[in-house]
């Protein structure tokens, strides 16, 4: 039978719990603010932009006039490069989550099938196979 | 003409951010967690394999408190970043009670064993293990990234990737309050 715990245990035990959750608490709300705060600063720079370009909005407010400074035309010629560059970025970025997509896919595929074929030996030793590679590849030899 | 023209600049700008935000925060962020699962599943196999063949029991109390922890941190990679680290090592400051103590429920468990090399080999699974979240940790965490990314490529150039992931499992106690935590919820 297992040993009963002391009030002092019981406490103290409850105690760990009741901080453990308030630093998940704390780091819930810590991660929900970074994460959509940044679309929320994209957001809001991107329409007010948008709205001095337009000249819907008068420099009467500090951040308009702000922005009203700084989008000046050496400003948007560069911030197009930026935009030539990021768009770069983002089909690499693209490109290299389909790698690595695929190479998890076949890690995964690699470490179950070894145990799948393992277990349906046991039950059917003549069990026959498709021949493929470990990872789920064709082989050489069939292409 | 040339106001369109700009407008369509800002528009553009804001949707690559835009786009490129999605990738890091959905994207990228589920692929790491997909990663580290698959790479704690295939420990956990080798954990089970390793009892299959006879190393040791089922129900063998180390046995169970690896694979229970183990289990935690499947269940709870989505959690598993810097901030949370940071909150943990800020707010738990009780003494972790018995029960959740991965290291003190492991150390009596495997002291038990007769085997040396079964002990090793137990340590060892750990070690993996807390690799593995290290790993998790450095690449799936922007503000760590910022913060410590120039000494880690210090160290990483002097080291190599393979010590800095050693080097941190051994000095940084956070990565134990992670195993307690999961431990507590495995």
């Amino acid at each position: 039978m297992a040993k009963k715990k002391s009030r002092e245990e019981l406490e103290a035990e409850i105690k760990y719990l009741r901080k453990s959750k308030v630093a998940d608490s704390i780091a819930s709300v810590i991660n929900s603010a970074i994460k959509w705060g940044g679309l929320v600063v994209i957001s809001y720079i991107s329409f007010r932009a948008i709205a001095v370009l337009a000249g819907k909005t008068t420099s009467a407010n500090f951040a308009v006039s702000i922005l009203t400074d700084i989008l000046s035309s050496e400003f948007l010629t560069k911030l197009s490069n930026l935009i030539i560059f990021l768009s770069m970025l983002s089909g690499i970025c693209g490109i290299i989550y389909g790698i690595w997509q695929r190479k998890l896919r076949r890690d995964t595929i690699e470490r179950l099938q070894k145990r799948n074929q393992e277990l349906e030996h046991k039950l059917d030793s003549n069990r026959s196979t498709s021949m493929l590679s470990p990872r789920g590849e064709t082989r050489k030899e069939d292409l | 003409m040339e106001q369109a023209n700009n407008i369509i600049i800002i528009i553009s700008f804001g949707v690559i951010l835009t786009f490129l935000w999605v990738f890091y925060f959905w994207f990228y962020w589920q692929y790491r967690i997909d990663k580290t699962r698959q790479e704690l599943f295939a420990i956990r196999d080798e954990l089970f394999d390793f009892a299959a063949n006879g190393n040791i029991s089922f129900n063998h109390p180390a046995y169970g408190v690896l694979r229970r922890t183990m289990n935690g941190m499947v269940r709870f990679t989505h959690k598993i970043d810097f901030i949370n680290l940071i909150a943990i090592i800020l707010f738990i400051k009780a003494p972790t009670p018995p029960k959740y103590n991965f290291f003190v429920i492991f150390n009596k468990a495997i002291s038990d064993i007769e085997s040396e090399e079964v002990r090793k080999k137990l340590e060892e699974f750990v070690i993996r293990m807390n690799k593995i979240i290290v790993e998790h940790l450095i690449k799936g965490s922007i503000p760590l990234f910022f913060l410590v990314a120039i000494p880690i490529i210090v160290i990483i150039i002097a080291q190599g990737w393979k010590n800095l992931k050693d080097t941190i499992v051994k000095k940084f106690p956070g990565i134990k309050q992670i195993d307690n935590v999961a431990t507590e919820l495995g």
